[in-house]
Protein backbone atom coordinates (compact mmCIF):
# COMPACT_ATOMS: atom_id res chain seq x y z
CA UNK A 1 0.00 0.00 0.00
CA UNK A 2 2.80 2.63 1.28
CA UNK A 3 4.97 1.73 -2.17
CA UNK A 4 1.50 2.28 -3.96
CA UNK A 5 1.24 5.51 -2.39
CA UNK A 6 4.21 6.63 -3.09
CA UNK A 7 4.46 5.66 -6.84
CA UNK A 8 1.16 7.77 -6.88
CA UNK A 9 2.92 11.18 -5.55
CA UNK A 10 5.73 10.41 -7.86
CA UNK A 11 4.03 9.93 -11.04
CA UNK A 12 1.78 13.17 -9.92
CA UNK A 13 4.40 15.13 -9.50
CA UNK A 14 6.26 14.09 -12.47
CA UNK A 15 2.86 15.12 -14.38
CA UNK A 16 2.28 18.39 -12.32
CA UNK A 17 6.09 19.33 -13.53
CA UNK A 18 5.44 18.41 -17.38
CA UNK A 19 2.27 20.23 -17.11
CA UNK A 20 2.88 22.95 -14.90
CA UNK A 21 2.28 26.25 -16.57
CA UNK A 22 4.56 29.21 -16.00
CA UNK A 23 2.93 33.03 -14.39
CA UNK A 24 3.19 36.12 -15.11
CA UNK A 25 1.72 38.95 -13.43
CA UNK A 26 0.65 41.78 -16.07
CA UNK A 27 -0.47 45.58 -15.97
CA UNK A 28 -1.93 47.49 -19.46
CA UNK A 29 -3.76 50.66 -19.76
CA UNK A 30 -7.30 50.53 -21.07
CA UNK A 31 -7.14 51.50 -24.45
CA UNK A 32 -6.79 50.27 -27.92
CA UNK A 33 -3.27 50.33 -27.01
CA UNK A 34 -3.56 47.28 -25.58
CA UNK A 35 -5.41 45.61 -28.10
CA UNK A 36 -3.05 42.60 -28.20
CA UNK A 37 -3.25 41.75 -24.70
CA UNK A 38 -6.97 41.41 -24.91
CA UNK A 39 -7.25 39.42 -27.99
CA UNK A 40 -4.94 37.37 -26.38
CA UNK A 41 -6.59 36.93 -23.33
CA UNK A 42 -9.83 36.31 -25.90
CA UNK A 43 -8.66 34.02 -27.99
CA UNK A 44 -6.82 31.96 -25.84
CA UNK A 45 -3.51 32.15 -27.34
CA UNK A 46 -1.60 32.84 -24.18
CA UNK A 47 -3.25 29.13 -22.81
CA UNK A 48 -2.17 27.61 -25.89
CA UNK A 49 1.64 28.73 -25.11
CA UNK A 50 1.43 27.14 -21.57
CA UNK A 51 1.25 30.87 -20.06
CA UNK A 52 -0.97 31.60 -17.28
CA UNK A 53 -1.67 35.17 -16.63
CA UNK A 54 -1.64 35.22 -12.90
CA UNK A 55 -2.92 38.88 -12.50
CA UNK A 56 -3.28 41.54 -14.54
CA UNK A 57 -4.31 45.46 -13.67
CA UNK A 58 -5.48 47.93 -15.84
CA UNK A 59 -4.31 51.85 -15.64
CA UNK A 60 -5.76 55.35 -16.94
CA UNK A 61 -2.53 56.48 -18.62
CA UNK A 62 0.92 55.06 -19.36
CA UNK A 63 1.79 57.56 -16.95
CA UNK A 64 0.15 55.79 -14.05
CA UNK A 65 1.25 52.62 -14.97
CA UNK A 66 4.79 53.90 -15.00
CA UNK A 67 5.10 55.33 -11.94
CA UNK A 68 3.41 51.41 -10.42
CA UNK A 69 6.55 49.81 -12.77
CA UNK A 70 8.38 49.98 -9.38
CA UNK A 71 5.99 47.97 -7.73
CA UNK A 72 7.55 44.45 -7.24
CA UNK A 73 4.45 42.43 -8.50
CA UNK A 74 4.40 43.82 -12.13
CA UNK A 75 6.70 41.98 -13.85
CA UNK A 76 5.35 42.85 -17.47
CA UNK A 77 3.38 45.71 -18.91
CA UNK A 78 1.38 46.56 -22.06
CA UNK A 79 2.83 50.35 -21.76
CA UNK A 80 3.64 53.26 -24.02
CA UNK A 81 6.82 53.73 -24.74
CA UNK A 82 7.75 57.27 -23.72
CA UNK A 83 6.53 56.68 -20.09
CA UNK A 84 8.85 53.15 -20.55
CA UNK A 85 11.13 55.25 -21.11
CA UNK A 86 10.92 57.90 -18.12
CA UNK A 87 10.55 54.10 -15.93
CA UNK A 88 13.70 53.14 -17.52
CA UNK A 89 15.93 56.62 -17.41
CA UNK A 90 14.50 58.37 -14.08
CA UNK A 91 13.14 55.55 -12.45
CA UNK A 92 15.94 53.75 -12.39
CA UNK A 93 13.26 50.47 -12.78
CA UNK A 94 15.56 47.57 -14.35
CA UNK A 95 13.09 46.43 -17.67
CA UNK A 96 13.27 45.75 -21.72
CA UNK A 97 10.97 46.05 -24.41
CA UNK A 98 10.07 42.56 -25.70
CA UNK A 99 7.85 43.47 -28.45
CA UNK A 100 6.51 46.32 -30.16
CA UNK A 101 2.48 46.80 -29.97
CA UNK A 102 1.46 49.45 -32.30
CA UNK A 103 2.52 52.66 -34.26
CA UNK A 104 0.83 55.91 -33.52
CA UNK A 105 -2.43 56.14 -31.07
CA UNK A 106 -2.53 59.56 -30.41
CA UNK A 107 -4.39 62.82 -31.97
CA UNK A 108 -5.85 66.17 -31.29
CA UNK A 109 -9.49 66.74 -31.23
CA UNK A 110 -11.59 69.94 -31.15
CA UNK A 111 -15.14 71.60 -31.43
CA UNK A 112 -14.29 72.84 -34.91
CA UNK A 113 -14.84 76.36 -33.67
CA UNK A 114 -11.58 77.87 -32.13
CA UNK A 115 -9.08 75.82 -33.34
CA UNK A 116 -9.56 74.45 -36.91
CA UNK A 117 -5.42 73.88 -37.98
CA UNK A 118 -2.94 73.18 -35.33
CA UNK A 119 -1.89 76.52 -35.99
CA UNK A 120 -4.60 77.42 -33.93
CA UNK A 121 -3.41 76.48 -30.37
CA UNK A 122 -1.24 79.66 -30.36
CA UNK A 123 -4.26 81.47 -29.82
CA UNK A 124 -4.42 83.19 -26.58
CA UNK A 125 -7.01 82.41 -23.96
CA UNK A 126 -7.38 78.69 -25.03
CA UNK A 127 -8.05 75.79 -22.62
CA UNK A 128 -6.36 72.45 -24.78
CA UNK A 129 -6.51 69.30 -22.52
CA UNK A 130 -3.50 66.96 -22.66
CA UNK A 131 -2.06 63.79 -20.49
CA UNK A 132 0.59 64.51 -18.29
CA UNK A 133 4.21 65.30 -19.03
CA UNK A 134 6.37 61.99 -20.42
CA UNK A 135 3.14 60.42 -21.93
CA UNK A 136 2.88 59.53 -25.45
CA UNK A 137 0.03 62.41 -25.89
CA UNK A 138 2.27 64.89 -23.92
CA UNK A 139 5.13 64.09 -26.58
CA UNK A 140 2.86 64.41 -29.95
CA UNK A 141 1.76 68.01 -28.16
CA UNK A 142 5.03 68.83 -27.91
CA UNK A 143 5.95 67.40 -31.48
CA UNK A 144 2.68 69.34 -32.87
CA UNK A 145 4.56 72.75 -31.14
CA UNK A 146 7.90 71.81 -32.91
CA UNK A 147 6.41 70.85 -36.55
CA UNK A 148 4.03 73.70 -36.69
CA UNK A 149 7.00 75.95 -34.55
CA UNK A 150 4.48 77.04 -32.75
CA UNK A 151 5.41 79.55 -29.30
CA UNK A 152 5.95 77.04 -26.68
CA UNK A 153 5.72 79.12 -23.83
CA UNK A 154 2.27 80.31 -25.48
CA UNK A 155 0.66 77.11 -25.90
CA UNK A 156 1.56 75.33 -22.83
CA UNK A 157 0.42 77.93 -20.77
CA UNK A 158 -2.96 77.08 -22.25
CA UNK A 159 -2.59 72.90 -21.62
CA UNK A 160 -4.39 71.90 -18.47
CA UNK A 161 -3.22 68.27 -17.24
CA UNK A 162 -5.79 65.45 -16.96
CA UNK A 163 -6.52 62.30 -17.89
CA UNK A 164 -8.25 60.54 -21.03
CA UNK A 165 -11.54 60.37 -19.62
CA UNK A 166 -11.89 63.56 -17.85
CA UNK A 167 -10.85 65.68 -20.56
CA UNK A 168 -13.81 63.57 -22.57
CA UNK A 169 -15.98 65.04 -19.95
CA UNK A 170 -14.30 68.70 -19.96
CA UNK A 171 -14.02 68.52 -23.76
CA UNK A 172 -18.02 67.74 -23.52
CA UNK A 173 -19.07 70.59 -20.45
CA UNK A 174 -17.55 73.38 -23.13
CA UNK A 175 -14.31 73.72 -20.13
CA UNK A 176 -11.54 72.71 -22.82
CA UNK A 177 -11.26 73.83 -26.22
CA UNK A 178 -9.59 71.09 -27.67
CA UNK A 179 -7.57 68.31 -26.57
CA UNK A 180 -4.59 65.45 -26.94
CA UNK A 181 -5.81 62.44 -26.59
CA UNK A 182 -4.63 58.74 -27.12
CA UNK A 183 -6.83 56.05 -29.11
CA UNK A 184 -9.90 55.09 -28.41
CA UNK A 185 -10.37 58.43 -27.00
CA UNK A 186 -10.23 60.11 -29.91
CA UNK A 187 -12.86 57.43 -31.11
CA UNK A 188 -14.87 58.63 -28.50
CA UNK A 189 -14.65 62.07 -28.93
CA UNK A 190 -15.27 61.92 -32.76
CA UNK A 191 -18.72 59.93 -32.10
CA UNK A 192 -19.78 62.77 -29.74
CA UNK A 193 -19.32 64.96 -32.76
CA UNK A 194 -15.76 66.51 -32.14
CA UNK A 195 -13.37 67.04 -35.13
CA UNK A 196 -9.57 65.34 -35.02
CA UNK A 197 -7.71 68.13 -36.33
CA UNK A 198 -4.47 65.64 -36.27
CA UNK A 199 -2.65 62.12 -35.39
CA UNK A 200 0.10 61.22 -34.51
CA UNK A 201 0.66 59.66 -37.84
CA UNK A 202 0.53 63.69 -39.47
CA UNK A 203 3.47 64.70 -37.34
CA UNK A 204 5.56 61.84 -36.16
CA UNK A 205 6.35 58.90 -39.24
CA UNK A 206 6.82 55.48 -37.36
CA UNK A 207 6.20 56.74 -33.81
CA UNK A 208 6.05 53.52 -32.29
CA UNK A 209 3.41 54.08 -29.68
CA UNK A 210 3.21 51.06 -27.47
CA UNK A 211 5.58 48.19 -26.05
CA UNK A 212 5.54 45.47 -24.39
CA UNK A 213 7.93 45.84 -21.63
CA UNK A 214 9.32 42.99 -18.86
CA UNK A 215 11.30 43.42 -15.80
CA UNK A 216 14.93 42.41 -16.51
CA UNK A 217 14.43 39.88 -12.96
CA UNK A 218 11.66 38.01 -14.61
CA UNK A 219 13.85 37.92 -18.08
CA UNK A 220 16.19 36.10 -16.16
CA UNK A 221 14.37 33.78 -13.68
CA UNK A 222 11.45 33.10 -16.51
CA UNK A 223 12.50 32.86 -19.71
CA UNK A 224 10.49 30.57 -20.40
CA UNK A 225 7.41 32.48 -19.64
CA UNK A 226 8.59 35.40 -21.26
CA UNK A 227 9.07 34.07 -24.47
CA UNK A 228 5.90 31.83 -24.91
CA UNK A 229 4.16 35.81 -23.61
CA UNK A 230 6.21 37.20 -26.48
CA UNK A 231 4.90 34.32 -28.91
CA UNK A 232 1.18 34.69 -27.63
CA UNK A 233 1.44 38.17 -28.57
CA UNK A 234 3.04 37.92 -31.78
CA UNK A 235 -0.36 35.51 -32.83
CA UNK A 236 -2.67 37.91 -31.01
CA UNK A 237 -1.11 41.09 -33.36
CA UNK A 238 -1.14 38.53 -36.35
CA UNK A 239 -4.97 37.71 -35.64
CA UNK A 240 -5.98 41.65 -35.27
CA UNK A 241 -3.96 42.15 -38.41
CA UNK A 242 -6.17 39.87 -40.15
CA UNK A 243 -9.59 39.78 -37.98
CA UNK A 244 -10.29 43.48 -37.52
CA UNK A 245 -13.71 43.61 -37.20
CA UNK A 246 -14.00 40.29 -34.94
CA UNK A 247 -10.33 42.17 -33.28
CA UNK A 248 -12.86 45.50 -32.51
CA UNK A 249 -15.65 42.91 -31.22
CA UNK A 250 -12.90 41.83 -28.99
CA UNK A 251 -11.26 44.70 -27.67
CA UNK A 252 -14.64 46.76 -26.85
CA UNK A 253 -15.88 44.14 -25.27
CA UNK A 254 -12.80 44.20 -22.56
CA UNK A 255 -12.67 48.12 -23.09
CA UNK A 256 -16.22 48.60 -21.93
CA UNK A 257 -15.85 46.12 -18.94
CA UNK A 258 -12.71 48.03 -18.20
CA UNK A 259 -14.34 51.64 -18.27
CA UNK A 260 -17.40 50.67 -16.29
CA UNK A 261 -15.21 49.12 -13.49
CA UNK A 262 -12.90 52.37 -13.05
CA UNK A 263 -16.18 54.38 -12.56
CA UNK A 264 -15.21 56.63 -15.33
CA UNK A 265 -18.12 56.71 -17.99
CA UNK A 266 -20.76 57.11 -15.62
CA UNK A 267 -20.13 61.16 -15.65
CA UNK A 268 -19.68 61.03 -19.25
CA UNK A 269 -22.87 59.63 -20.13
CA UNK A 270 -24.87 58.77 -17.65
CA UNK A 271 -27.66 57.01 -20.00
CA UNK A 272 -25.62 55.18 -22.06
CA UNK A 273 -22.73 54.74 -19.93
CA UNK A 274 -21.16 55.27 -23.17
CA UNK A 275 -20.17 51.77 -23.68
CA UNK A 276 -17.02 51.26 -26.39
CA UNK A 277 -18.91 49.99 -29.45
CA UNK A 278 -17.40 48.04 -32.26
CA UNK A 279 -17.39 51.12 -34.65
CA UNK A 280 -15.03 52.90 -32.41
CA UNK A 281 -12.81 50.41 -32.15
CA UNK A 282 -13.02 49.91 -35.47
CA UNK A 283 -12.64 53.73 -36.04
CA UNK A 284 -9.26 54.02 -33.51
CA UNK A 285 -7.99 50.20 -35.16
CA UNK A 286 -7.97 52.36 -38.54
CA UNK A 287 -5.80 55.16 -37.35
CA UNK A 288 -3.16 52.55 -35.56
CA UNK A 289 -0.60 50.06 -37.17
CA UNK A 290 -0.49 47.12 -35.37
CA UNK A 291 3.41 45.50 -35.43
CA UNK A 292 5.52 43.87 -33.31
CA UNK A 293 8.55 45.86 -34.80
CA UNK A 294 10.70 47.76 -32.27
CA UNK A 295 12.93 50.09 -34.62
CA UNK A 296 15.83 50.95 -32.53
CA UNK A 297 16.09 54.32 -34.49
CA UNK A 298 12.69 55.44 -33.77
CA UNK A 299 13.27 54.61 -29.95
CA UNK A 300 16.33 56.80 -30.15
CA UNK A 301 14.56 59.22 -31.66
CA UNK A 302 11.77 59.08 -28.88
CA UNK A 303 14.49 59.32 -26.31
CA UNK A 304 16.63 62.34 -28.13
CA UNK A 305 13.27 64.42 -28.20
CA UNK A 306 12.26 63.50 -24.66
CA UNK A 307 15.54 64.47 -24.04
CA UNK A 308 16.10 67.52 -25.77
CA UNK A 309 12.55 68.38 -23.57
CA UNK A 310 13.82 68.14 -20.23
CA UNK A 311 12.05 64.89 -19.32
CA UNK A 312 15.24 62.79 -18.70
CA UNK A 313 17.89 62.69 -16.37
CA UNK A 314 20.50 61.69 -19.16
CA UNK A 315 20.18 60.35 -22.77
CA UNK A 316 20.54 56.52 -22.65
CA UNK A 317 21.09 54.29 -25.50
CA UNK A 318 18.27 52.73 -27.42
CA UNK A 319 19.95 49.19 -27.48
CA UNK A 320 20.49 49.28 -23.75
CA UNK A 321 16.28 48.94 -23.69
CA UNK A 322 15.84 46.92 -26.25
CA UNK A 323 15.99 42.94 -25.69
CA UNK A 324 16.77 40.65 -28.31
CA UNK A 325 17.55 37.75 -26.89
CA UNK A 326 14.55 35.58 -28.93
CA UNK B 1 17.46 52.12 -0.47
CA UNK B 2 17.56 53.21 -4.26
CA UNK B 3 18.93 56.92 -5.03
CA UNK B 4 16.85 57.08 -7.58
CA UNK B 5 13.79 57.01 -5.68
CA UNK B 6 15.04 58.19 -2.55
CA UNK B 7 17.62 60.66 -3.46
CA UNK B 8 20.83 62.05 -0.89
CA UNK B 9 20.12 66.22 0.29
CA UNK B 10 22.87 66.72 -1.98
CA UNK B 11 21.16 65.73 -5.11
CA UNK B 12 17.86 67.59 -3.78
CA UNK B 13 20.29 70.58 -3.51
CA UNK B 14 21.94 70.16 -7.02
CA UNK B 15 18.64 69.94 -8.70
CA UNK B 16 17.39 73.02 -6.96
CA UNK B 17 20.09 74.69 -8.11
CA UNK B 18 20.15 73.65 -11.31
CA UNK B 19 16.19 74.00 -11.69
CA UNK B 20 16.51 78.02 -10.43
CA UNK B 21 19.95 78.24 -13.28
CA UNK B 22 17.40 77.11 -15.96
CA UNK B 23 14.58 79.46 -14.32
CA UNK B 24 11.94 76.70 -14.37
CA UNK B 25 11.52 76.91 -10.55
CA UNK B 26 11.79 81.21 -10.53
CA UNK B 27 8.76 80.65 -12.93
CA UNK B 28 6.65 77.97 -11.08
CA UNK B 29 7.57 79.53 -6.99
CA UNK B 30 6.61 83.20 -8.64
CA UNK B 31 3.42 81.88 -10.11
CA UNK B 32 2.63 79.96 -6.86
CA UNK B 33 3.89 83.28 -4.76
CA UNK B 34 1.55 85.52 -6.96
CA UNK B 35 -1.20 83.47 -5.93
CA UNK B 36 -0.46 83.08 -2.08
CA UNK B 37 -0.34 86.25 -2.20
CA UNK B 38 -3.38 87.29 -3.75
CA UNK B 39 -5.35 84.46 -2.21
CA UNK B 40 -4.18 84.88 1.72
CA UNK B 41 -4.99 89.27 1.13
CA UNK B 42 -8.23 88.56 -0.05
CA UNK B 43 -8.83 85.88 2.89
CA UNK B 44 -7.64 87.72 5.24
CA UNK B 45 -9.26 90.97 4.41
CA UNK B 46 -12.40 89.66 4.62
CA UNK B 47 -11.57 87.09 7.84
CA UNK B 48 -10.55 90.61 9.48
CA UNK B 49 -13.52 92.35 8.78
CA UNK B 50 -15.95 89.48 9.27
CA UNK B 51 -14.33 88.89 12.74
CA UNK B 52 -14.47 92.72 13.59
CA UNK B 53 -18.33 92.85 12.89
CA UNK B 54 -19.18 89.30 14.69
CA UNK B 55 -16.96 90.20 17.75
CA UNK B 56 -18.66 93.87 17.97
CA UNK B 57 -22.03 93.46 17.18
CA UNK B 58 -24.05 90.69 19.54
CA UNK B 59 -26.82 90.50 16.65
CA UNK B 60 -24.77 89.66 13.84
CA UNK B 61 -22.67 87.57 15.69
CA UNK B 62 -25.72 85.66 16.49
CA UNK B 63 -27.05 85.26 13.16
CA UNK B 64 -23.37 84.74 11.24
CA UNK B 65 -21.94 82.36 13.64
CA UNK B 66 -23.51 79.67 13.56
CA UNK B 67 -22.74 80.06 9.89
CA UNK B 68 -19.10 79.90 10.10
CA UNK B 69 -18.93 77.26 12.44
CA UNK B 70 -21.00 74.97 9.84
CA UNK B 71 -18.48 76.02 7.23
CA UNK B 72 -15.11 76.11 9.45
CA UNK B 73 -14.86 72.61 9.47
CA UNK B 74 -15.02 71.78 5.77
CA UNK B 75 -11.39 71.95 4.79
CA UNK B 76 -10.25 74.48 1.96
CA UNK B 77 -9.56 71.31 -0.52
CA UNK B 78 -13.28 70.36 0.06
CA UNK B 79 -14.43 73.35 -1.95
CA UNK B 80 -12.06 72.22 -5.21
CA UNK B 81 -14.57 70.01 -7.39
CA UNK B 82 -17.54 72.94 -6.41
CA UNK B 83 -14.95 75.74 -7.57
CA UNK B 84 -13.96 74.25 -10.66
CA UNK B 85 -18.07 74.10 -11.97
CA UNK B 86 -18.27 77.31 -10.71
CA UNK B 87 -14.78 79.86 -11.73
CA UNK B 88 -13.48 76.39 -14.10
CA UNK B 89 -9.69 75.44 -13.81
CA UNK B 90 -8.73 78.98 -14.05
CA UNK B 91 -6.03 81.20 -12.24
CA UNK B 92 -9.06 82.05 -9.58
CA UNK B 93 -9.45 78.49 -8.58
CA UNK B 94 -6.11 78.55 -6.26
CA UNK B 95 -6.76 81.64 -5.52
CA UNK B 96 -9.84 80.89 -4.00
CA UNK B 97 -9.11 78.03 -2.05
CA UNK B 98 -6.11 79.81 -0.37
CA UNK B 99 -8.85 82.91 0.33
CA UNK B 100 -11.33 80.68 1.75
CA UNK B 101 -8.40 78.58 3.78
CA UNK B 102 -7.00 82.22 5.19
CA UNK B 103 -10.53 83.17 5.98
CA UNK B 104 -11.79 80.89 8.98
CA UNK B 105 -8.68 81.13 11.48
CA UNK B 106 -8.45 85.15 11.14
CA UNK B 107 -11.84 85.83 11.36
CA UNK B 108 -11.86 83.39 14.74
CA UNK B 109 -9.19 84.60 15.87
CA UNK B 110 -10.29 88.57 15.25
CA UNK B 111 -13.83 87.65 16.90
CA UNK B 112 -12.29 85.94 19.96
CA UNK B 113 -9.76 89.14 20.16
CA UNK B 114 -12.73 91.83 20.22
CA UNK B 115 -14.63 89.69 22.46
CA UNK B 116 -12.17 89.35 25.09
CA UNK B 117 -11.13 92.73 25.73
CA UNK B 118 -12.13 94.01 28.94
CA UNK B 119 -14.65 96.11 29.02
CA UNK B 120 -14.11 98.07 31.57
CA UNK B 121 -11.88 99.83 28.53
CA UNK B 122 -14.69 100.27 26.31
CA UNK B 123 -16.40 102.21 29.07
CA UNK B 124 -13.94 104.37 29.69
CA UNK B 125 -12.96 105.14 25.78
CA UNK B 126 -16.85 105.89 25.60
CA UNK B 127 -17.06 108.06 28.90
CA UNK B 128 -13.83 110.03 27.34
CA UNK B 129 -16.26 110.24 23.75
CA UNK B 130 -14.76 107.62 22.12
CA UNK B 131 -17.93 105.81 19.01
CA UNK B 132 -18.42 104.50 16.24
CA UNK B 133 -15.14 104.46 13.73
CA UNK B 134 -13.26 105.94 16.82
CA UNK B 135 -13.84 103.31 18.89
CA UNK B 136 -13.61 100.26 16.49
CA UNK B 137 -10.13 101.56 14.89
CA UNK B 138 -8.61 103.52 18.07
CA UNK B 139 -9.66 100.91 20.99
CA UNK B 140 -11.16 97.90 19.79
CA UNK B 141 -8.97 96.54 16.83
CA UNK B 142 -5.65 97.63 18.56
CA UNK B 143 -7.01 95.49 21.76
CA UNK B 144 -7.38 92.45 19.24
CA UNK B 145 -3.98 93.19 17.52
CA UNK B 146 -2.67 90.21 18.90
CA UNK B 147 -5.29 87.39 18.62
CA UNK B 148 -5.58 89.06 14.60
CA UNK B 149 -2.00 88.61 14.52
CA UNK B 150 -1.98 84.76 15.91
CA UNK B 151 -4.41 84.41 12.74
CA UNK B 152 -2.71 85.71 10.64
CA UNK B 153 0.50 83.64 11.59
CA UNK B 154 -1.68 80.49 11.10
CA UNK B 155 -3.39 81.48 7.95
CA UNK B 156 -0.03 82.82 5.93
CA UNK B 157 1.53 79.83 6.93
CA UNK B 158 -1.41 77.46 6.32
CA UNK B 159 -1.71 79.32 2.30
CA UNK B 160 1.45 77.17 1.54
CA UNK B 161 -0.04 73.70 2.43
CA UNK B 162 -2.98 74.19 0.59
CA UNK B 163 -2.16 76.15 -2.85
CA UNK B 164 0.58 73.16 -3.52
CA UNK B 165 -2.88 70.82 -3.20
CA UNK B 166 -5.00 73.49 -5.56
CA UNK B 167 -1.55 73.14 -8.00
CA UNK B 168 -1.91 69.79 -8.66
CA UNK B 169 -5.32 70.05 -10.27
CA UNK B 170 -4.33 71.06 -13.73
CA UNK B 171 -2.97 74.33 -12.93
CA UNK B 172 0.02 74.44 -15.53
CA UNK B 173 2.09 76.53 -13.74
CA UNK B 174 3.26 77.00 -10.19
CA UNK B 175 5.13 74.55 -7.20
CA UNK B 176 1.72 72.23 -7.57
CA UNK B 177 1.86 71.53 -11.02
CA UNK B 178 5.74 71.03 -10.95
CA UNK B 179 5.12 68.89 -8.29
CA UNK B 180 3.10 66.82 -10.46
CA UNK B 181 5.47 66.98 -13.56
CA UNK B 182 7.74 65.54 -11.19
CA UNK B 183 6.01 62.91 -10.34
CA UNK B 184 4.99 61.82 -14.24
CA UNK B 185 8.49 62.20 -14.81
CA UNK B 186 9.57 59.77 -11.69
CA UNK B 187 12.06 62.67 -10.75
CA UNK B 188 11.47 62.65 -6.77
CA UNK B 189 14.20 65.06 -6.12
CA UNK B 190 12.56 67.45 -7.94
CA UNK B 191 9.42 66.79 -5.85
CA UNK B 192 11.68 66.77 -2.82
CA UNK B 193 13.20 70.31 -3.90
CA UNK B 194 9.65 71.84 -4.46
CA UNK B 195 8.25 70.07 -0.91
CA UNK B 196 11.62 72.22 0.87
CA UNK B 197 10.32 75.17 -0.63
CA UNK B 198 7.26 75.23 -0.12
CA UNK B 199 8.60 74.27 4.08
CA UNK B 200 10.41 77.48 4.08
CA UNK B 201 8.06 79.53 2.82
CA UNK B 202 5.61 78.71 5.17
CA UNK B 203 7.93 79.25 7.68
CA UNK B 204 9.11 82.32 5.82
CA UNK B 205 5.60 83.69 6.12
CA UNK B 206 4.75 82.89 9.38
CA UNK B 207 8.26 84.52 10.83
CA UNK B 208 6.88 87.47 8.89
CA UNK B 209 3.90 88.01 10.79
CA UNK B 210 5.58 87.00 13.93
CA UNK B 211 8.38 89.40 13.53
CA UNK B 212 5.35 92.44 12.43
CA UNK B 213 3.63 91.79 15.86
CA UNK B 214 6.95 91.75 18.00
CA UNK B 215 7.72 95.18 16.33
CA UNK B 216 3.96 96.40 16.38
CA UNK B 217 3.79 95.87 20.26
CA UNK B 218 7.61 96.60 20.90
CA UNK B 219 6.56 100.45 19.61
CA UNK B 220 4.89 100.81 23.00
CA UNK B 221 1.19 99.80 21.76
CA UNK B 222 -0.79 98.19 24.60
CA UNK B 223 -2.67 95.61 23.18
CA UNK B 224 -5.21 96.09 26.22
CA UNK B 225 -6.50 92.70 25.93
CA UNK B 226 -6.42 89.87 28.54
Amino acid sequence: MKGILTALYVVTFFCGSIFAQDKISIATEFNTHAAAFYVALDKGFFDREQLKIKSYEAYVTGVALASSLKRGDIEAAFICLPPTITSFVNGGVKLRIISGLHLYGYGLVSDGDKIKHPRDLEKKGLKIGCVREGSGTDLILRKTVEKYRLNEDVVLSSVLRMNPPNMLFALKSGSLDACFLPEHYLSLAEKEGFKIILTAKDIWPDFLGSVLVVKNEVLEKKPKAVRSLNVAIKKATEWIITNKEDSARIIAKYLTFEAQRSGFVEKLDPKTKLSVTENEIRASMSRVIFTNDVNRDVVQDVINFMDRKGYLKGRVAAKDLIYTGF
Amino acid sequence: MRNDLFPPFSTVVQETVSLTLKGILTEHFFRTLLRVIIGFSIGALVGTIVGIITGYKALLDKSLSPVISFFYPIPAIGWVPLLMLWVGITEALPILVIAIHSFFPVCYTTRSGIKSIDQRIVKVARSLGAKGKDLILRVIIPSALPHVFAGLRLSSGGSWRVVIAAEMLAIPKGLGALVMKAESLIRPDIILSCLFILALMSLFFERIFLFLEKKQFSNGISPYAH
